[in-house]
């Protein structure tokens, strides 16, 4: 049996070859891929900015349209790599391409999960930026009353989504969306290895159960289990008070233990599905 | 170069090879014949490690194929019957794909590209199917893999290009190489291949030199009614009968590959007894 003249698993200079590979190939698409995403904002923004006379721009919209396009495009665009493998004459050049499966899968990461996330960034705040300025500068030009009121609409600032100011759960100093995002995604590329037609929709089908499953473990398993009057949030137990105040009891987890639990969902399960993906790269036959 | 041994495969409920045997030595160019759906693209597929055995063992230039290493990957080339190449032009493709193999010679891929007239301007994807293919035949030929799979090679070729694709591998094999061609169209591979396996079932039925069957074989026209009936394998020709007869007495004859291989499914036990 013939020895491997070099390391089989990862050669630096071998990835190099194979990212600018990529590229090349894939520049064009990908290009306009994003200018179709920035295009699809200033559209979108542009509409609520002329239909909401009160709160245009507001911070939670700009929030929901960046989770919504995060998650919409990353998950789309992450079962798409893999789709190629479901057709003979597209998977067969990919797997006999000279590099490891480990290679071929880092340069997935790397365009997929890393260069999206930073482009992605990009062009949201490019677009997002300059609507915040045109949506105060209209409030700032055509001054704007609450109806009945004095009070004058106030100029919005643009939406920070790597702070926890503004966030859905802000106490807990950590972006739950974004936490998640990078495990979805990775779920959805394992997705697109792990069935042949139809990746994305069976994979939406598949997360979809487990959320449902979750929800029912959270509300059907644990909430029946607390004393009256406690409610069941992830992590999080508490006995509210009537008046909207401070909790009057509240059961947390140790800060230490709680962190752990986040950043498994941050990064555990990202690298166990980009794992299980290079597994099932390995076995996959065409 | 390739060894293959007790080969088991099947899709789902579809057994495809049960237990087949079969060298490939350098040196050589072998001509895989078989009727659609006989399995010539699984086996391919199998030495390329694009498909695992689920009994016995391939062993391909001393690497395990279903394990794609990239030094086994850098070894061979695979040329697929349907395939769809990059949206670039071809310098830029060349650019790009010739780095991943360690003997990609750009001297010759220029050869090649001549020979076979591809254009080198516009993209890849605005030449014609056979264009295209004559692109990758000359990426493959190129990168001087010793192990070149050819799966229905000349599909898409039109009559000059498979003159020029018969002299262009002729031109391309030597010691080191092994080239296995996978065809249905038998006449394409005439006066190319110097060995001949036909897989009929999933069994190797017949795997010879050309220059055995040269030797054993005997073809030729017959006007003999007797020496018709005898044949080991006869058609009715413009003039005459074509037959197929066992060489008794070491005469020269030209063999015809389309008529070797319809002899062999019909009357295979009594020509491989002539090898024997």
């Amino acid at each position: 049996m013939t020895t491997a003249p070099t390391n089989q698993l990862f050669l630096f200079s071998r990835w190099r070859l194979l990212v600018a590979k990529h590229w090349v190939e894939h520049r064009r698409p990908y290009l306009l891929s994003l200018l179709a995403i920035g295009g699809l904002y200033a559209a979108w923004f542009a509409f609520t900015i002329a239909i909401d006379a009160y709160a245009p721009m507001a911070a939670n919209m700009q929030f929901m349209a960046y989770i919504t396009g995060l998650y919409a495009v990353g998950c789309l665009f992450s079962s798409m790599f893999f789709a190629d493998l479901s057709t003979k004459k597209d998977a067969l050049p990919w797997l006999s391409l000279p590099a490891s499966h480990f290679e071929k899968l880092l340069c997935v990461i790397l365009y997929g999960v890393v260069l999206f996330f930073i482009a992605f960034n990009v062009v949201f705040y490019c677009v997002d930026i300059i609507m915040v300025q045109w949506s105060n500068n209209i409030t700032f030009h055509h001054p704007r009353f609450f109806p009945g009121t004095t009070v004058r609409v106030q100029p919005v600032t643009v939406y920070n989504i790597f702070t926890a100011v503004g966030a859905p759960v802000p106490e807990k100093n950590y972006h739950i969306f974004t936490s998640l995002y990078f495990a979805i995604q990775a779920a959805f590329l394992l997705g697109s290895v792990y069935f042949t037609r139809y990746s994305f929709v069976k994979t939406a089908i598949a997360v979809l159960l487990f959320i449902l499953g979750f929800a029912f473990l959270q509300q059907g398993v644990i909430y029946p289990l607390l004393p009256k009057g406690w409610n069941n949030e992830f992590l999080d137990w508490a006995r509210m008070s009537y008046d909207g105040g401070p909790p009057d009891s509240e059961v947390r987890l140790p800060g230490s233990l709680e962190k752990a639990i986040v950043a498994l969902g941050q990064f555990g399960l990202p690298l166990f599905f980009w794992f299980v993906t290079w597994l099932r790269l390995k076995e996959k036959e065409v | 170069m390739v060894t293959i041994h007790n080969l088991h495969y099947s899709y789902r409920r579809q057994p495809v090879f049960a237990g087949l045997d079969l060298q490939l030595q350098p040196g050589h160019i072998y001509g895989l014949l078989g009727r659609n759906g006989t399995g010539k693209s699984t086996l391919l597929r199998n030495i390329a490690g694009f498909l695992f055995p689920q009994q016995g063992h391939i062993d391909a230039l001393g690497f395990t194929p279903r394990k794609r290493q990239p030094a086994f990957l850098a070894k061979y080339f695979h040329i697929p019957e349907d395939f769809q190449l990059p949206d670039l032009s071809l310098p830029r493709w060349i650019q790009y794909i010739a780095p991943f193999y360690p003997d990609f010679n750009r001297r010759q891929f220029d050869h090649y590209s001549r020979e076979f007239a591809i254009p080198a301007v516009g993209g890849l994807r605005e030449l014609s199917y056979g264009q295209q293919k004559k692109a990758l035949i000359s990426l493959a030929l190129a990168t001087n893999a010793p192990l070149l799979l050819m799966d229905e090679p000349t599909n898409g070729l039109d009559i000059h290009s498979k003159s020029q694709f018969r002299k262009v591998i002729a031109g391309a094999i030597d010691d080191e190489k092994c080239i296995l061609i996978s065809t249905h169209q038998v006449n394409d591979l005439e006066n190319l291949i110097d060995n001949v396996t036909i897989l009929e079932e999933g069994k190797i039925l017949f795997h010879q030199s050309m220059s055995r069957i040269a030797e054993r074989l005997l073809f030729r026209l017959s006007f003999d009614p007797e020496e018709i009936a005898q044949a080991l394998y006869s058609e009715s020709a413009l003039k005459g009968h074509a037959v197929l007869l066992p060489n008794r007495e070491d005469q020269d004859s030209r063999p015809d590959l389309e008529m070797l291989y319809k002899a062999v499914l019909l009357n295979g036990k009594k020509i491989n007894a002539l090898f024997a």
